[in-house]
């Protein structure tokens, strides 16, 4: 049962979805819970993704290519996957805030998040602080990630924090924010849980903050 | 006299054949008919519209050739810039390249405690002394970002900052229309009414189209007031090759110049005749990180091919150098930086930004912008080329010394020797008795130690008394609008 977690991981780190599926199937006729297959193989094998991204041996071209696979055959899995499977790394809201339409890296940390067991809801960009406060409500959401490129919006992330204190809900999510400009000493200032400047790093994060939840 | 002589004045430098820039204009062209760019403002849609393109979904607006090429016919090629008192500095007609500093960053490496912190007004104001004082930097962009004040005040205070520390002209940063309407009361002041400002203009607004193809509101209604009141625009993207534009660089350069001449359509359709610099910084994305890396040779190589793209339209272009990704002063800064102001004035680039931009555009370094200063007096002495004449070849001098002798005596040699570049940061001593590498100043010593000597003794020309007078009123009034006292927030 190892090898065939350790050919799923390693064709989610080659990006081959035609054999994973294959090997998923085979998991499955040999009665493997579909949890195991998510767990043990396809985020395990993202896992390592991330490992080798981190230190350079992986480029970010290649770490989307096995977050698509890996995400393709999520998706044939279809029903075989409860919602709690999908759910049981983490749920996360993210965008870019309000009046800012850059979402390059955005988008680049969701698909990093997904691969790694996240259940991530993208509200896209020139998110408003209010719908950022009802993603979380709608979704229960554990981790907000917002992202700014512009210095200017910087201050939506405060604004976005400010108004999940307003809905009482600031102390039931934890606030990562990222963004090219975005500095530790700004995330302090406006009272984020954490600062990343990488997707990676967003992912060590979110990680943490579910495991001390 | 000499006879069907050409001398050359500068290196020669070209990285793309003619036909090759035509068929990236080409391309460009097709993008712009086939593709189309998005267009965020009802008014620029309706310009688009009256001229001929097909604005039936905003999202995808199709231009046709001759309307773009109509834009590029109208668009001025020469563009005179002035200082705050009205004199003639900087002329951008693709014959000079003019190198300025810096841009919003949030922090800064203080040259006194060598460590990262937020930027405060009053950096902005030594970062606009320092620049004021450096013989290389000839423009100023907004200077840091103020920390403790709301952006939209912050803008307002940095530009005031700039006109009172600096008579050298200004590129702000500007948040949106209303913003740029401010700036543009307050500038007048200066230049003595709206159509002296027209007439010798010393502030010029940028924005930037959003890559891949998107022209949003905030951009194009600045651009509209700056047709309107005839100041002088800088169009410059930022595309990643592999991100946001394919990770070849033949269609990176193609998508960055439909970006600019849609832009540049919108503009000459609002006023034909308005000054428009076009530009950008075509770049990979690190595809280890994620970041839109200054330091990447790429990001040289493709400004140098965008000098070429606009200056085949005969517009100025504005360019990068002077900035790296690194954190600290050192070997990585000057590798990148020394390799950025080479290949811009090689290719010509006109105005040439972000001098002083540290680790990401995240902190900006005054000991960065003198470093870059030194950096640029280096370039200069290869652009100058050399003369060759009688006088210059000096032959019967060197049959008057023959083989074996000198030249240290010579009257021709204290003609001309002070012409030789003497640095001013690098440092040149030979370890000798008694001297040993720990007792030389090295080349960050004397760099950090000329910076704090410039910031601790140049003043600036003042601006007349009564200019600065009608300057604070107009402050204090943004200070109330904003709700808040009137006092610049200062580092605790």
């Amino acid at each position: 049962m190892d090898d065939l977690f350790n050919e799923m991981k390693n064709l989610v780190i080659a990006g081959n979805g035609a054999e994973l599926i294959k090997r998923v199937s085979n998991a499955r006729e040999k009665g493997i819970a579909a949890k195991d297959i998510l767990f043990k193989g396809l985020i395990a094998g993202m896992d390592i993704v991330g490992q080798r991204m981190k230190s350079g041996e992986m480029f970010i071209p290649e770490v989307l290519l096995s977050a698509r696979t890996m995400q393709a055959v999520i998706d044939a899995m279809g029903p075989y996957l409860t919602e709690k499977d999908l759910s049981a790394g983490g749920i996360i809201v993210i965008g870019t805030v309000e009046g800012d339409l850059h979402d390059i890296g955005k988008n680049l940390v969701a698909l990093m998040l997904k691969g790694a067991g996240f259940k991530v809801i993208d509200l896209g960009v020139d998110v408003k602080p209010n719908v950022f406060v009802e993603a979380v409500k709608t979704h229960k959401a554990q981790i907000i990630g917002m992202s700014a490129l512009l210095t200017t919006t910087i201050v939506k992330m405060k604004e976005t924090i400010m108004a999940l204190e307003t809905a009482g809900l600031r102390h039931k999510v934890k606030v990562m924010a990222g963004g090219a400009p975005v500095t530790q000493n700004l995330a302090d200032d406006f009272g984020a849980d954490a600062y990343g400047n990488s997707a990676p790093m967003a992912v060590e994060i979110a990680k943490r903050f579910i495991a001390t939840d | 006299m000499k006879a069907n002589y050409m001398q050359f004045n500068s290196p020669q430098f070209r990285i793309l054949s003619e036909k090759q820039i035509s068929e990236l204009h080409f391309a460009s062209l097709h993008i712009l008919e086939k593709t189309g760019v998005a267009i965020h403002s009802e008014k620029a849609l309706e310009l688009l519209d009256g001229a001929g393109a097909d604005v039936s979904d905003p999202k995808r607006v199709k231009i046709p050739s001759f309307v773009v090429e109509q834009a590029v016919r109208t668009a001025p090629k020469n563009i005179t810039l002035y200082t705050r008192d009205g004199k003639p500095c900087i002329f951008l007609n693709g014959t000079r390249t003019y190198f300025g500093g810096v841009v919003d960053n949030p922090d800064i490496l203080d040259p006194y405690t060598r460590k990262r912190r937020p930027h405060y007004i009053a950096d902005t104001v030594n970062n606009i002394r320092l620049i004021d004082y450096l013989p290389n930097i000839t423009w100023i962009m907004n200077s840091g970002l103020a920390h403790g004040l709301p952006p939209e005040l912050g803008e307002k205070v940095t530009q005031v900052q700039c006109l009172l520390n600096s008579a050298k002209p200004v590129v702000p940063s500007t948040l949106n229309a209303a913003g740029l309407k401010d700036l543009i009361e307050l500038v007048q002041i200066v230049a003595g009414g709206v159509s002296n400002l027209r007439a010798r203009p010393f502030f010029i607004n940028s924005v930037e189209p959003t890559t891949p193809l998107v022209h949003v509101r905030e951009a194009l209604e600045m651009s509209l007031i700056c047709a309107e009141f005839g100041i002088p625009n800088v169009v410059f993207n930022m595309l990643m090759a592999g991100a946001t534009s394919p990770a070849t660089f033949a269609a990176t350069l193609s998508v960055a110049n439909a970006e600019l001449l849609s832009h540049l359509t919108v503009i000459q359709l609002k006023k034909p005749g308005a000054p428009v610099i076009c530009g950008g910084e075509p770049n990979i994305m690190d595809m280890r990180t994620a970041i839109f890396t200054y330091g990447a040779p790429e990001l040289c190589l493709l400004s140098a091919c965008l000098t070429e793209l606009t200056h085949y339209y005969g517009l100025p272009m504005f360019g990068t150098a002077g900035a790296t990704d690194a954190k600290v002063i050192g070997a990585q800064a000057g590798i990148e930086i020394m390799h950025q102001v080479l290949t811009s004035a090689l290719s010509g680039a006109d105005l040439v930004h972000d001098v002083g931009v540290m680790d990401h555009c995240t902190m900006i370094s005054p000991e960065l912008i003198v470093m870059t200063d030194e950096i640029i007096g280096m370039v200069k002495v290869t652009m100058g080329g050399l003369e060759i004449n009688d006088e210059t070849l000096s032959l019967e001098l060197i049959d008057k010394i023959g083989p074996g002798g000198h030249f240290l005596n010579e009257e021709h040699t204290l003609k001309y020797f002070r012409k030789f570049w003497v640095p001013s940061i690098m440092d040149r001593t030979q370890l000798t008795a008694g001297l040993t590498a720990e007792s030389v100043e090295h080349c960050e010593d004397l760099l950090n130690k000329k910076t704090r000597k410039i910031l601790e003794s140049h003043t600036p020309p003042p601006l007349a008394e009564d200019l600065v007078k009608e300057i604070k009123v107009l402050e204090a009034s943004w200070f109330k609008a904003a709700g808040l006292k009137y006092q610049y927030p200062v580092k605790p």
